[in-house]
C-alpha cells in the first residue's frame, strides 16, 4: 500500500520542471567538468622528462662551475671564499642529479616503479632542504601558494606528493595495483573525482539536494483533495517523500558521476579502487603525517558522509517548508546553513581555530575537505575528518528528526493546508 | 454504523453545525440536500475529520477520531471524493485509480474491471491534463471505486456530466448499495437523488431540518399550480402552498366522497392537477424558499 504512494511521488518528483531543470543543471556541470575543467587543470607535479632534463642539464652546468669555484678557493694561496650558492650545490646538487638520473631513465623504460621510488626521495631530500635547512638554491613550485603561506604549503604538497607516491608504491607491492603516468598525475577518472569532490563543488551539490527537496511537500497543496484523506501517517509520508528524494538525488548524482567518468575515463583511464591515497593527519612536523588508504576505503567513507549530509539535508528542508509553508524560505535557509561553514569561516583562511568549530555539523558539510585531510591542514590541528564529523552531524541529525518527530505528532499542524 | 454525536461546528459566530446527531446505516444512499454554503461539505469534513467540531464527536464501527492512529483506521473505511481540478495533471487516469487502490488496499476488484464498468477505457492511459471535465469527474468516481472503502463520500459526483454519465454513475452507485456500501453523498440533481436515494437530508441553519425516507415515502398528495380559482376550490380543504406555486392537498387527509368532489370540482373549473408522492425538488421548494 505504500509502495504504489511511493512510485507516484517519484514519478511526480521525475517529472516536475524544476527538477528536470536540476538535472539539467548537473548534467551540464558534470560536463563542464569532464570536458573543460579536468583537462585545463594544471597538474603541479608533472610527470615529464622534459623539465626534468632540464634541471639535469642546468644543474650539472651549475654544479661544474660551483666545483670549479670551490677548488679554485682550495688551490694554495689563494685568499678566495666560494659563495653560498656554490657550497651548497656542490652539497646537494649531486643527490639530486643521481635521482633526476634514475628519474630520466626509468621514464624512457617507462620503469614507473622505479619513477616513483626515485621521485619520493627527491621530494623528501628537497622538501628537508628548503624547509629543514633553509637552502635557498631550491624552491617550491609557486602553485602551491594558496594563501600566502609559501613555505608551509609548498612543504605540505611536498610531503604529500612524497607520502601519495610511498603509498602507490606500496600499493604496487601487496596488491599489484598499477602505476602509470596518469596515476602519479592523479588524473585517472576515480583519483580525479576523489580530488575534486570537496569545497565549493560539493556545497553546490547539497544545495542542488536542497532545492530538490523544497516542494516535495508544498506540492500536495496543487492536489490538496486527491491526498487529503489517505490512510497514511504523516511520519509514513515524510518517510516516503525523504526516499523519494534519497531516490531522485541518487539517480541525479549517479549520471552525473558516470557522464564525469565517461569523459575523464577514455582519456586518463579509470583507475582503480584498489589504488593507494593518502589524508592528511593535522601533524606536519610529525613522523606519521598521512595516512594511507585504499581509494576504495576513501570512496565508502565519503558516501557515508554524503548519505548523512544528504539525508541532514532532506529532513532539514521538509522541516523548514513544514515550519515556513514556503518552498523558496524553506529551500533558501537550508541553502545558507549548507555554505554557512565555508562562507562564515572557512574562506578567511584561518589557521588554529577555537576547537569549537570541529563539534559543528556544518563544518563537514563540504565532506571532501574533511575526508582527505584538507580540513585538518586548513585548521592546523590534528582530527576534523571522517571520525571527528560523525559524531557532530549524527547529533544534527537526531535534532532535526526529535523536531520533525514533534511536528507529526502535533493533530493541529497538517503537512499542507489548502490556504498556504 | 457511522455516527454522529451532538456534533457542534462554528465558524465564529456563525454555527454550520449546531447538535447534529445522525446515524448511517451501511448499505444506503443519503443524499445531501441544501443550497450552498448551508453546511452540506462542512458535514462531510466533519466526518472526514478535516474539520474538527468545538462539540461531539463521529463514530464508525466504535472507533471515533482520538488520536493518529484512529484517524488512519478511519480514513482506511471511509473515501471521499477528490476535486477533478486537484488530480495530478502530467498522471494518467489509471496512475490515479492504481493509487487510490493500492493506498485503500480495500479491493480485490481489478483496477480493469472498473475502467471497464466506468467506460473509460479509450481515454484511461492518457494524461489528465487531456481529459474533459466529463471525463476528470468520472476519474474521480473511479478513484473512490478503486479505494472500495466501506464509507464512500461524495461531494456533487454528478457535476459536468451528461445524462448518459449521470445514469452511468447511477447504475455503479446503486451496485455499490448492493455490496453493502453506506454513500453519502451532496447533490444538487434533485432528480437523480430522487431515484435511488433512501435518505435525504434537508440541511439548514445549522439543523437537518427534515430526514425524509425516501424509499418509504407512502404519502400521496395532490399537486396543482396555485390560482385564484384553485385556492378557491380548496378552501375547506388543508394545503400547502410551494414558493414554486405548486399547491399540495395531502390526500391521507381527505375522504374519498370529498376527494370526489374535489376532483370533480378541478375538472370542472379546467385545473390540471396531478396524484403523487411528494418529491425532493417540492421538499427543497418548501424548505428554501
Amino acid at each position: 500500500m505504500r509502495w504504489r504512494y511511493f512510485l507516484f511521488q517519484l514519478k511526480a518528483f521525475l517529472l516536475n520542471p524544476k527538477n528536470i531543470g536540476l538535472f539539467i543543471a548537473t548534467i551540464i556541470m558534470s560536463l563542464y567538468f569532464g570536458l573543460v575543467s579536468v583537462p585545463n587543470h594544471e597538474v603541479i607535479e608533472r610527470v615529464d622528462a622534459k623539465p626534468i632534463q632540464k634541471e639535469y642539464i642546468d644543474d650539472t652546468a651549475f654544479l661544474k662551475v660551483a666545483r670549479q669555484e670551490i677548488a679554485y678557493s682550495n688551490k694554495p694561496g689563494y685568499f678566495y671564499f666560494p659563495s653560498k650558492g656554490a657550497v651548497d650545490a656542490v652539497g646537494t646538487y649531486p643527490k639530486v642529479l643521481a635521482c633526476d638520473k634514475q628519474l630520466l631513465r626509468a621514464l624512457k623504460k617507462n620503469d614507473w616503479q622505479t619513477y616513483t621510488k626515485y621521485a619520493s626521495r627527491r621530494y623528501q631530500y628537497i622538501d628537508n632542504l628548503i624547509h629543514t635547512e633553509g637552502n635557498q638554491n631550491f624552491l617550491y613550485p609557486a602553485a602551491y601558494n594558496k594563501s600566502n603561506n609559501y613555505q608551509q604549503d609548498g612543504h605540505f604538497g611536498y610531503q604529500r606528493t612524497r607520502h601519495l607516491y610511498n603509498a602507490l608504491l606500496a600499493g604496487k607491492k601487496n596488491r599489484q595495483t598499477p602505476l602509470d603516468k596518469n596515476i602519479l598525475e592523479e588524473r585517472t577518472a576515480l583519483q580525479v573525482m576523489q580530488n575534486s569532490l570537496s569545497g565549493w563543488t560539493v556545497l553546490i551539490l547539497v544545495v542542488i539536494v536542497c532545492f530538490f527537496t523544497a516542494d516535495i511537500v508544498t506540492n500536495d497543496r496543487k492536489y490538496y483533495t486527491v491526498l487529503e484523506n489517505i490512510p497514511l501517517s504523516k511520519r509514513t509520508i515524510l518517510w516516503l517523500k525523504t526516499g523519494v528524494v534519497e531516490v531522485g538525488v541518487l539517480l541525479d548524482f549517479i549520471v552525473a558521476s558516470v557522464i564525469a567518468l565517461f569523459c575523464l575515463a577514455p582519456r586518463y583511464g579509470m583507475g582503480t579502487l584498489r589504488l593507494n591515497t593518502v589524508a592528511y593527519l593535522g601533524r606536519i612536523n610529525f613522523k606519521l603525517i598521512f595516512k594511507t588508504e585504499t581509494l576504495g576505503m576513501y570512496y565508502l567513507q565519503f558516501i557515508i558522509f554524503a548519505i548523512i549530509v544528504s539525508f541532514i539535508f532532506i529532513r532539514l528542508t521538509i522541516l523548514l517548508s513544514l515550519t515556513f509553508r514556503n518552498d523558496y524560505v524553506a529551500g533558501m535557509l537550508s541553502s545558507l546553513f549548507a555554505i554557512s561553514a565555508k562562507v562564515l569561516y572557512f574562506s578567511f583562511g584561518m589557521g588554529f581555530v577555537h576547537p569549537v568549530l570541529e563539534k559543528l555539523p556544518m563544518t563537514y558539510f563540504s565532506i571532501g575537505d574533511s575526508t582527505t585531510g584538507n580540513l585538518a591542514y586548513l585548521m592546523d590541528t590534528p582530527g576534523w575528518g571522517f571520525n571527528s564529523g560523525l559524531g557532530p552531524l549524527l547529533v544534527a541529525m537526531l535534532a532535526i528528526e526529535t523536531l520533525l518527530f514533534l511536528f507529526t505528532q502535533i493533530k493541529s499542524i497538517p503537512l499542507v493546508r489548502r490556504g498556504d | 454504523m457511522l455516527e454522529l454525536k451532538d456534533v457542534r461546528l462554528a465558524f465564529g459566530k456563525n454555527v454550520v453545525l449546531d447538535d447534529i446527531n445522525l446515524k448511517f446505516k451501511q448499505g444506503e444512499i443519503v443524499g445531501l440536500v441544501a443550497p450552498n454554503g448551508t453546511g452540506k461539505s462542512t458535514l462531510i469534513n466533519v466526518i472526514l475529520h478535516n474539520l474538527t467540531p468545538q462539540k461531539g464527536f463521529v463514530e464508525y464501527e466504535g472507533t471515533r477520531y482520538q488520536s493518529q492512529k484512529d484517524t488512519i483506521k478511519l480514513h482506511q473505511q471511509i473515501c471521499s471524493f477528490p476535486e477533478q481540478s486537484d488530480l495530478f495533471p502530467f498522471m494518467t487516469g489509471r496512475d490515479h485509480l492504481n493509487l487510490y487502490a493500492d493506498l485503500w488496499h480495500n479491493s480485490a476488484k481489478p483496477v480493469d474491471q472498473i475502467i471497464a464498468d466506468l467506460q473509460m477505457k479509450s481515454y484511461v492511459d492518457r494524461k489528465v491534463q487531456t481529459y474533459s471535465l466529463g471525463m476528470k469527474q468520472r476519474l474521480c468516481f473511479a478513484m473512490v471505486v478503486a479505494a472500495d472503502s466501506p464509507v464512500m463520500l461524495l461531494d456533487e459526483v454528478m457535476n459536468g456530466l451528461d445524462p448518459q454519465n449521470v445514469a452511468l454513475i447511477s447504475q455503479i452507485l446503486l451496485k455499490l448499495k448492493e455490496e453493502k456500501k453506506l454513500i453519502i453523498m451532496a447533490s444538487h440533481l434533485l432528480s437523480n437523488l430522487q431515484q435511488y436515494a433512501d435518505r435525504v437530508l434537508f440541511m439548514g441553519k445549522g439543523h437537518i431540518i427534515e430526514d425524509l425516507d425516501n424509499k418509504k415515502q407512502k404519502k400521496h398528495y395532490l399537486k396543482m399550480q396555485s390560482s385564484p380559482e384553485a385556492t378557491k376550490l380548496l378552501s375547506d380543504y388543508h394545503y400547502e402552498t410551494l414558493p414554486n406555486n405548486l399547491l399540495l392537498v395531502p390526500l391521507a387527509e381527505i375522504t374519498p366522497d370529498k376527494l370526489t368532489q374535489l376532483l370533480a370540482n378541478l375538472v370542472k373549473a379546467d385545473i390540471q392537477y396531478s396524484v403523487e408522492r411528494i418529491d425532493i425538488e417540492d421538499l427543497f421548494n418548501k424548505f428554501y424558499n
